[in-house]
């Protein structure tokens, strides 16, 4: 099976639930959010583990944010907790804007497996807590813009060539009109660092989880098969070829890189290990580069705080050490 | 400027009165204003215009259990809880019509035999309404079409 790992790096399905007859996190204080905790802790904790937010410590919080697996509000909120079915993948945030936010992830191009995997968690958590939900509207959110399935299927693809080329604007404006949104690799309003983009389906309503599966399925492939097409077209530049080892000279003997720096060498030697002109470094290597070089996942890797200037350093003999 | 009636206070307001064609200017303090009967104060003057009004707003409707309004909603984007799904049903199925494109839910199971079978049961519409006016070269492309979306249909059931 393809997984498309030359052009996506991961895949990520999460569910919006809520509990039925309770109000949503933005109606609670924090002693009813406890409530919601309470009885997740009560129904749920022999068979996964259950953290509350207040006992992991700050550095670890924000790595989670860093590697996508928890939200920035969640962070910020009062009362939050996590489910964690580890051998799942699967991370259940507690108290977001809904009382459960699920998702699941996987490396590359997979949505069989975590749909699979997604539904027979949700399944299994509906069997012991109500869900609301309503004939009309499918599951209740907080937001209306995740009612009806509750789910948001997101890709984060790897477009090196097409921005190269310059034509991943028209690309996008191409697969909004087919209702996909796209952002930058950490979310909404921001660019694609490191020609990283992740896009996902617009609508939750009124539209059935296999055909949001079967969308996200049939645009990931149109933009694989042109991002594909864009790197037969440069891969012979003389230019490109430069460009490619120049970013691996440099991040193999910097002493200072910053993050925007770093993603964006990093991009080009994927793009570079790709196409065939880089032979000694692999895929997973350069993938596992771009999840840990955030400040926060870096501090926890170093075991150690340190400054905006050290973290530059830190990163520098991180990738250095790992590349 | 010192109050021109009491020579004491700061004056911190101006007023102007025509008399017999001569426009008299007076600067006043607050309280000798008030005095004069040039006003009682600013409340005084802007309160009626609130009393003229004859629309009286209506009480927001609140959802019973939580509490919530349409116009929180407006500010947050978010709803209070799953009751203000039915307190607010009717402006709820708009806001989603504009938001989704759709406002119903659609269930695994139905949905899949809908679309499956709603182009071939469309066709058939067309071609009975083809051959009742007599376009039968027309009617003939639809029933192929037709008998070509039943074989893929069919394949696919097996």
């Amino acid at each position: 099976m393809d997984t498309f790992n030359d052009v996506v790096l991961t895949t990520r399905i999460r569910l919006a639930r809520n509990i039925g007859g309770y109000n949503f996190p933005n109606n609670m204080i924090k002693k009813q959010k406890e409530e919601i905790v309470n009885i997740v802790k009560e129904k749920l904790k022999d068979k996964y583990t259950i953290l509350d937010l207040d006992n992991i410590d700050n550095i670890t919080k924000m790595s989670l944010v860093e590697m996508h697996t928890i939200s920035k509000e969640l962070v910020q909120s009062t009362g939050a907790a996590l489910i964690i079915d580890e051998k799942n993948n699967i991370t259940t945030m507690i108290n977001e804007e809904d009382h459960f936010r699920i998702q699941v992830f996987e490396h590359n191009f997979n949505l069989e497996e975590a749909y699979n995997k997604i539904k027979s968690f949700d399944n299994i958590v509906y069997k012991n807590i109500k869900y609301a939900y309503d004939e009309d509207y499918g599951y209740i959110t907080a937001c209306p813009t995740c009612i009806g399935t509750g789910m948001r299927v997101s890709v984060m693809l790897h477009l090196p060539a097409l921005e190269k080329m310059g034509i991943l604007e028209r690309i996008f404006n191409e697969i909004t009109n087919l209702g996909i949104s796209i952002r930058g690799i950490y979310g909404e309003n921001t660019n694609g660092d490191g020609c990283i983009y992740q896009i996902s389906n617009q609508k939750t309503l009124g539209i059935s989880e296999k055909d949001i599966i079967e969308q996200v399925r049939q645009v990931t492939n149109y933009i694989v098969k042109q991002e594909r097409k864009a790197r037969e077209i440069i891969k012979n530049r003389i230019d490109i070829k430069d460009e490619i080892f120049r970013s691996y000279g440099i991040l193999k003997n910097a002493i200072i890189i910053s993050k925007k720096e770093a993603f964006e060498l990093i991009s080009n030697i994927r793009m570079g290990i790709n196409m065939g002109i880089i032979n000694d470094i692999s895929l997973d290597n350069i993938d596992k580069l771009i999840e840990n070089i955030g400040k926060n996942t870096l501090k926890k890797n170093f075991k150690e705080d340190f400054s905006k200037d050290q973290e530059n350093i830190k990163r520098a003999e991180y990738i250095k050490n790992n590349i | 400027m010192i109050c021109s009636n009491c020579g004491k206070n700061n004056a911190n307001i101006t007023y102007k009165q025509n008399v017999n064609g001569k426009m008299i200017e007076l600067n006043l303090c607050d309280s000798c204003a008030h005095e004069l009967g040039v006003f009682n104060s600013f409340d005084d003057i802007f309160s009626p215009m609130i009393l003229d009004l004859e629309y009286v707003l209506p009480e927001e409707i609140k959802c019973k259990k939580c509490g919530y309004t349409l116009s929180k909603y407006r500010s947050t984007g978010l709803f209070g809880c799953d009751e203000c799904y039915k307190t607010f049903k009717k402006e709820i199925d708009s806001i989603l019509l504009k938001m989704q494109g759709k406002n119903r839910h659609i269930k695994q199971e139905e949905h899949i035999k809908k679309e499956k079978l709603k182009p071939i049961d469309e066709l058939k519409e067309e071609l009975q309404e083809l051959v009742k006016q007599e376009k039968f070269e027309e009617a003939a492309v639809v029933r192929d079409k037709i008998k070509e979306l039943e074989k893929k249909y069919n394949k696919e059931e097996k």
